[in-house]
């Protein structure tokens, strides 16, 4: 187990390190600069000084090694765009509220996915199941903008104008936007996790009607086992275990940051700097956010990997990966 | 069997209410847990204004009853911008959104009144020599918000530091008017000889490098601004400058109070501003929106009491109960050609091109909104002389739409070259936002019935666009530009250029001659009318295309009056805002 982990660590790091080269390069080879202007007037002493202030003037290899040192050195830079503020300052202040919007949305998908999926699986084609199918295929196919204007659109604006007309009060339970306390959280939580649950409960689902067909769960009924120890134990537990490994990916995804939804509910989060810093050609930011996001992403699976272990003693790792 | 039914039924009962249970509570115990707190204590989030209560919002205050018994509440307005201002540092920052704050938190030598005209901002006495390159101005008694005296100095160190080195990242060809600016940002010249300078400390004397009549409108621009130096020594030197609430100075009628990233600017009223008193609103809360439908929603649910929105959103607003008005924004859209390309190289291709345009069709049919069929390239509202830049001048653009004519002048252009017309094939560059592509479809379109040429688009990111343009990677491009002063030169000053600049520029020989002449000429009227004639032959040469003067809705909430719009920056005033409620 333990040379297991230092050999994904090791992998890791060199993921880590191609992605980091790759980005640099890609980077710069799209056109454009972070000192362009709209107008194209700008004078040549001030296109050179602006140019060697962020060393932009050096050649491309020569600006990669000076890159790879900085960061070896975890200095990852001052944004271009956002002047004067490090990237690391960036990462630090809106990585913490993409994450928090992230794991309530988790929570929300996966505990309402769970359960949509048992009950589906458990109440197979009857109404239930037909309930939560609806449900799969509107998280699935609606995109997560539409979902946050609806929710605005019901319980910012008609329910809080219902509210005030009939209680005489002009307490917001579910504010439109902005990220200060627990009800401001409620609508981008679900605005971003609907999809989720529609995922979570369809793999539920197929995994239960996989298990519960199985012939340990024969045997354990036949050796007179209670419904709820089989339930629990023996079925749910085992359906667990494909919805683990999609959890776990989808928490690199979620956590980081949602340009969607952080934008239209006007959240401080990281998602909209993933998207603006390629816009402005903020090399240092991109950079520093890929590597950020890649070694977010290779923590999580190697997470993952290892709690597969443990809620499926079935799975022995000897050195050869899944 | 039945019992095994109803099993069943109990624990997927349940299990159900538990995990819904479990949600809830989960959801509670998030709110308290570390991730909360950190980002609170982060550095950007400041400890003025932790949590929304603290800010009194508009809402707040129509309906508690228990503002009502207090003696005076505070006013307070509530405003949208869509990005973050990233800087309080006049500086560096040039973003659109952020011009609004600095009309209220930074006051020039001069600013703008309850209408466009020009009124004394910190300096209640200007004076300037015959031929406009020396203007000495006299401040008012008035102080930045640490009690601080505004000073001739602040200027001599504000524009100082755009040239000299002070700063890092600096835009000085902003202020390259000003003498010696260039020279000493090239290091040809010692700091000291710029022109700028403190005859005592209440009056600043500027020496330009060539008349400038309109100098009094380019200092409402940021990068004239005054900046306070003691103030920078005492928080660590430049670099330090505008990055927080705390390392912010204003001198204007408001200051920052408080700045959550991404979140929220509080302005507050500035207690040594020389006009305080009337200045009837105490607290503006700036709330950084990006989405345009969640300022929409916030403005009807009473979070905001100003609103910008576009066309598609006002049935929205109007059924919401709100009048949807418009205002003039000084944009005008127009296509840049690549006076590289085979086809636009001929003048009649250009001009064929643009009587091929129904802009009627633009603006009634793509647009639907106010703005307003472009006769010229100035904007209505940029200011003339006594009257504005387009009273004076009236319409310049001679080829209107005018299809048989388009075709008689795409007939010249194709005998001369000695091609076909459905030969003739380009692409349109345009950026991606939704006004753009609209605009370049129907372009397409229309170019295609009146001429039968075809037309390509290619819809790129504005970085990609930016970068297009300036290493002349395009055929024609579509854009919009907008005054950041209130002058005509400020758009056609974009069109001098010499035998050294590229060649996909436009270059014209007479242009040039005639726009020099008025950039010289010193009186008022003339002047303009000079420009005008500059202004004529780009149109005539069709240099540019000109299409449409934008407008731009917005909508006022009931309780908000005296919210002024502008055709330049800045585009939204709240000086004369008063409240009732």
């Amino acid at each position: 187990m333990k040379r297991y982990i230092l050999q994904r660590l090791g992998i890791a790091a060199i993921t880590i390190f191609v992605v980091i080269t790759l980005t640099f390069f890609l980077m710069h080879m799209i056109p454009g600069s972070p000192i362009a202007r709209e107008n194209a007037n700008m004078t040549e002493e001030v296109r050179a000084a602006l140019t060697s202030n962020y060393g932009l003037n050096k050649p491309l290899g020569e600006q990669y090694i000076i890159y790879i040192t900085n960061i070896l050195h975890g200095n990852f830079g001052t944004s271009i765009a956002y002047s004067n503020r490090s990237v690391t300052d960036i990462i630090k202040t809106a990585f913490p509220v993409s994450a928090d919007l992230g794991l309530r949305a988790l929570l929300i998908g996966v505990s309402l996915g769970v359960a949509l999926g048992i009950v589906s699986a458990l109440r197979h084609n009857k109404g239930w199941d037909r309930f939560a199918s609806v449900i799969a295929v509107i998280g699935i196919s609606v995109p997560s903008f539409i979902i946050g204007t609806l929710l605005q659109a019901a319980f910012g604006l008609w329910l809080s104008s219902w509210v005030k007309d009939i209680f005489h009060t002009s307490f917001q339970l579910f504010p439109i936007s902005r990220w200060e306390s627990f009800r401001y959280t409620i609508l981008p939580s679900f605005a971003l996790g609907i999809g989720s649950i529609a995922i979570i409960a369809r793999l539920m689902r197929s995994s239960m009607l996989d298990v519960i067909g199985q012939d340990y769960i024969k045997t354990a009924r036949s050796k007179g086992i209670s419904n709820t120890a089989i339930l629990w134990k023996h079925e749910v537990r085992n359906a667990l275990i494909p919805v683990v490994t999609v959890v776990g990916r989808m928490v690199g995804v979620i956590c980081t940051g949602s340009f969607v939804v952080e934008s239209l509910f006007a959240i401080p989060g990281l998602g909209k700097y993933y998207v603006n810093s390629v816009t402005a050609r903020d090399y240092t930011l991109t950079m520093g956010l890929t590597i950020f996001y890649a070694i977010f992403v290779v923590i999580s699976s190697l997470a993952v990997d290892i709690l597969y272990c443990v809620i499926d003693p079935r799975v022995r790792y000897t050195g050869v990966s899944k | 069997m039945k019992k095994t039914y109803r099993w069943k039924k109990v624990s997927t009962g349940i299990l159900a209410a538990v995990l819904l249970a479990s949600t809830l509570v989960g959801c509670g115990t998030t709110t308290g847990g570390n991730i909360a707190a950190d980002s609170a204590a982060s550095p950007s989030a400041n400890e003025t204004a932790s949590s929304a209560n603290e800010i009194a919002t508009p809402a707040n205050e129509i309906a508690s009853p228990d503002n009502e018994t207090e003696t005076k509440a505070e006013a307070v307005i509530s405003v949208a911008i869509g990005a973050d201002p990233s800087s309080f540092d006049p500086a560096i920052s040039l973003g659109g959104a952020l011009m609004y704050i600095f009309g209220l938190t930074q006051e020039s030598l001069t600013r703008f009144g309850d209408d466009q005209q020009l009124v004394d901002g910190l300096a209640d006495k200007i004076e300037h020599n015959e031929d406009f390159t020396e203007w000495t101005f006299t401040l008012r008694d008035s102080g930045w918000n640490n009690g601080d005296s505004v000073t001739a100095d602040d200027w001599v160190y504000g524009i100082g530091r755009l040239v000299d080195g002070t700063t890092d990242v600096a835009f000085p060809d902003f202020v390259y008017e000003i003498k010696n600016a260039r020279a000493i940002f090239a290091k040809e010249a010692d700091a000291s000889t710029l022109g700028v300078t403190a005859v005592d400390e209440k009056t600043v004397k500027f020496t330009l490098e060539y008349p400038v009549p309109y100098f009094e409108k380019l200092l409402t621009h940021c990068q004239h601004f005054g900046v306070n130096r003691s103030f920078v020594a005492s928080i660590g030197g430049d670099v330090n400058y505008g990055t927080t609430a705390q390392t912010s100075l204003g001198n204007g009628p408001y200051y920052v109070d408080s700045w959550k990233t991404d979140n929220v600017v509080v302005l507050k009223k500035n207690p040594y501003y020389w006009n305080k008193d009337n200045i009837a609103v105490d607290q503006v809360n700036v709330y950084i929106i990006p989405d345009e439908s969640t300022q929409v929603n916030m403005f009807i649910n009473g979070e905001l009491d100003i609103v910008d929105f576009s066309a598609q959103r006002l049935s929205t607003i109007k059924s919401a109960g709100f009048d949807a008005q418009s205002y003039n924004n000084g944009r005008t859209a127009y296509l840049s050609y690549n006076f590289t390309n085979p086809y636009f190289v001929n003048k009649y291709i250009r001009q064929a091109i643009s009587s091929a345009i129904d802009r009627d069709s633009l603006v009634a049919g793509v647009l639907k909104n106010d703005s307003k069929v472009a006769d010229g390239f100035v904007p209505p509202g940029l200011s003339g002389a006594d009257s504005t830049f387009r009273d004076i001048v009236g319409g310049t653009l001679e080829y209107a739409y005018n299809p048989e004519r388009s075709r008689e002048l795409l007939k010249n252009g194709t005998d001369e070259l000695g091609i076909n017309a459905a030969d003739i094939n380009f692409t349109l560059l345009t950026s991606n936002t939704d006004e753009f592509k609209s605009i370049a479809g129907a372009l397409q379109q229309l170019l295609q019935n009146e001429l039968g040429i075809t037309v390509n688009i290619e819809t790129l990111d504005s970085g990609s666009v930016y970068a297009k343009r300036s290493s002349g990677d395009y055929d024609v491009y579509l854009t919009s530009w907008g005054a950041d002063y209130d002058d005509a030169t400020n758009f056609l000053g974009s069109y001098e250029h010499g035998d050294e600049a590229a060649d996909y520029l436009y270059k014209s020989e007479e242009f040039n001659t005639v726009y020099k002449a008025a950039v010289y000429t010193l009186d008022q009227k003339e002047r303009i009318a000079q420009l005008g004639e500059s202004e004529k032959i780009l149109l005539e040469d069709q240099g540019i295309t000109t299409l449409y003067y934008t407008a731009q809705y917005y909508a006022v909430s009931d309780r908000a009056s005296g919210v002024i719009r502008r055709a330049v920056v800045p585009y939204l005033d709240t000086y004369f805002v008063s409240v009732n409620d």
